[in-house]
């Protein structure tokens, strides 16, 4: 989905308003004038001009058209099946790689994604334990990177 | 041992060199695949120089950068499609002069002139930024503000699309930098709590994620499928660049001035310059009727100015700390880590590593000629690569590369939050790297700011007190009211017409 200027203006808008509360928060160096608020306090006005900009922009050119226009990739549910399967399979790893270990975490996550690539299985499982080992020796062995070891099997480097 | 015997020693060590070999072929592969960037190159590459010795960290990245340059014109070459946003510019001519059997000329003028543009950036480099340098000895905090905004304006007003996308995206940037503890008062901003944010958003995770996670998104959605690429000849490649560089001199020549100039400039690198090079190159022609149709002229001016654009890029990021361009942006924050703090003393006080690096330059684009002509030779195994093979492999590539900055998954997590948000901005024409630069320079920004306020007691005058503060204000106002004095312009004109 691509917002048209008057969205992308109206959100900018709402993200400065939010900022410029949030900034109120914090406190300037005792005795100064300014501090820890005045970056965050700056940003929120520049946004709010730019937000601005973009919803006068927005109205002068885009009179008539949808606030957002939908690209021919969004309206195919397979992209979005995709980028979404991509975006878990990820998170997964985040969240399993400690438990699993580098080793079995990584080998499904490449399988996984080449499978949602389109490449065959028996293609796939090779060339993803290939490149897990060959990562796991570079980063794990050679570059001494703390790669999770995990609780289930991990290679014996 | 003189400071250059040093400088060289560091160099030619054996080492140094071998990673150089490996950094330029890795260079070479990853700019020759469409889809993959140099700035992708050098974001991969930046876990792996995390372990190397400062010399050999600077010239893996240097080298690989350079040659990902120079090997995305490989597939425009042979498949109509650019391996790099760099060389989009003259695919149109470099293709059909492949398709009408002259290959080895466009292939070859690109190689060459790629080195002279790279040469030629180096060259200014190497002159220009200690006398800048040595200028900038004089700077306090007050022009080092204005030289850090006036650095974030130009990455705005240069980035192709609209401007208030750009300043959406610097927006975004400075948001991410205010993150966690690092600032005036040493409260904790925007963490929520947790406490993996205190120390703020780690910059090598998120470059990763909005550079390379992205583009594995984008694969997703939109996939790059490559055609049957033209098969190259390398038959009198590089002969037949005597002929062409005796009929186009000057445009060499502009395409090398234009490049380095353009890469100085903060924010704007070898994409921009290649496109103003190429447009430069068919105003001025003696036969501009010919662009886009197969002609050399233009892949002489663009492949020069791409390359030195990538030298040129160093020169602010060396003598002041400010990115030229993404490449350097990245680079500045490795250089910090090996303790190569940039700024005016490093002239000083590290001259061997500065001059090392100098060399490194030079060596690198001479190493091009070798490495290049093997790339165009081993072209149709490389472009045979799989993509759909490539991006999970990629992906991988990012996680190792975000959990070693970090040691921890948080690292992952950021990388991943980033790859997201470069996705969603790509897809809403929100360009990458004014963001970027707003990560880099935000903490730059404030610090120079505070300090200078500290200094004039709140003061807010005091920053056009100082002559070269003043002039560097001035123009900072200048450029923002650029736009502004055009659209007055145009009407102007207009009414009168």
């Amino acid at each position: 989905m691509r917002l048209g200027d008057r969205a992308l203006g109206a959100l900018t808008l709402l993200g400065a308003i939010g900022l410029f509360f949030a900034s109120r928060q914090f406190s300037p160096i005792p005795g100064q004038k300014y501090g820890a608020e005045t970056l965050p306090l700056v940003i929120s006005i520049l946004a709010g001009a730019v937000g601005i900009w973009l919803l006068v922009q927005g109205l002068a050119t885009e009179r008539g058209a949808a606030l957002t226009t939908t690209p021919d990739w969004a309206r195919e549910p397979a992209a979005w099946a995709k980028i979404m399967a991509a975006i878990i399979v990820i998170a997964g790893y985040i969240l399993v790689s400690d438990w699993l270990g580098f080793t079995i975490s990584s080998l499904i996550l490449v399988a996984a994604l080449m499978l949602l690539t389109g490449t065959r299985l028996l293609t796939a499982l090779p060339v993803a334990l290939a490149t897990v080992i060959v990562v796991q020796f570079a980063f794990g062995k050679l570059l001494l990177v703390p790669l999770p070891r995990g609780e289930f099997l991990s290679l014996p480097w | 041992m003189s400071v250059l015997a040093q400088s060289f020693a560091m160099v030619f060590d054996p080492q140094v060199l071998l990673v150089m070999l490996l950094s330029g072929a890795f260079g070479l592969f990853v700019g020759a695949i469409p889809g993959l960037t140099a700035t992708m190159a050098t974001a991969l590459l930046v876990p792996i120089t995390f372990f190397m010795e400062p010399i050999a960290a600077i010239a893996s990245i240097v080298t690989a950068s350079a040659m990902a340059i120079f090997s995305g014109d490989i597939p425009g070459a042979l498949l109509r499609i650019p391996g790099t946003p760099a060389s989009a510019a003259y695919v149109e001519d470099s293709y059909r002069m492949t398709r009408a059997g002259r290959g080895p000329e466009a292939l070859g003028a690109l190689l060459v002139f790629s080195v002279i543009g790279g040469i030629f950036g180096t060259i200014v480099l190497i002159v220009a930024s200690p006398i800048l340098a040595e200028m900038a000895l004089k700077f306090s905090s007050f022009e080092y503000f204005w030289l850090v905004l006036l650095g974030l304006s130009a990455a705005i007003f240069v980035s192709p699309g609209s401007v208030p996308r750009g300043l959406v995206a610097l927006i975004i940037g400075l948001v991410a930098a205010s993150v966690g503890m690092d600032n005036p008062t040493a409260e904790p901003r925007f963490t929520f709590g947790n406490l993996d944010l205190l120390g703020g958003i780690s910059f090598i995770p998120a470059m990763i994620g909005l550079f390379a996670l992205a583009e594995v998104f984008r694969y997703f959605v939109h996939g790059h499928k490559l055609g049957a690429p033209l098969r190259p000849s390398t038959k009198g490649m590089l002969r037949s660049q005597i002929g062409v560089l005796r009929r186009y001199p000057k445009q060499m020549l502009r395409g090398n001035i234009t490049g380095t100039l353009i890469g100085a400039l903060p924010g704007a690198g070898a994409d921009i310059a290649a496109w103003i090079s190429y447009a430069m190159s068919k105003r001025f022609s003696r036969e501009p009727e010919k662009f886009g149709k197969g002609h050399v002229e233009g892949l002489v001016e663009a492949g020069a100015s791409n390359n030195a654009a990538v030298s040129g890029a160093w020169i602010p990021a060396l003598v002041f700390g400010i990115p030229g361009d993404s490449i350097t942006a990245i680079v500045i924050g490795v250089l910090y880590i090996k303790g190569m703090n940039p700024g005016p003393t490093i002239f000083i006080n590290q001259a061997e590593l500065i001059n090392a690096l100098f060399i490194v330059f030079l060596l690198a684009n001479l190493l091009m000629i070798p490495l290049g002509w093997l790339a165009i030779r081993a072209s149709t195994t490389i472009l045979a690569v799989p993509q759909k093979i490539l991006m999970p492999i990629i992906t991988l590539f990012c996680i190792v590369g975000a959990f070693a900055i970090t040691n921890s998954v948080f690292g992952i997590i950021l990388m991943l939050a980033f790859g997201v948000l470069g996705f969603l901005m790509e897809e809403n024409d929100i360009p990458i790297a004014p963001a970027i630069l707003g990560l880099v320079l935000g903490p730059l920004l404030e610090q120079h700011f505070i300090t200078s306020m500290i200094k004039a007691d709140g003061n807010l005058l005091s920053f056009f007190e100082r002559p070269i503060a003043a002039g560097l204000g001035i123009f900072t106002i200048l450029v923002w009211c650029a736009p502004l004095i055009r659209r007055i312009l145009i009407r102007r004109k207009e009414a009168l017409t």
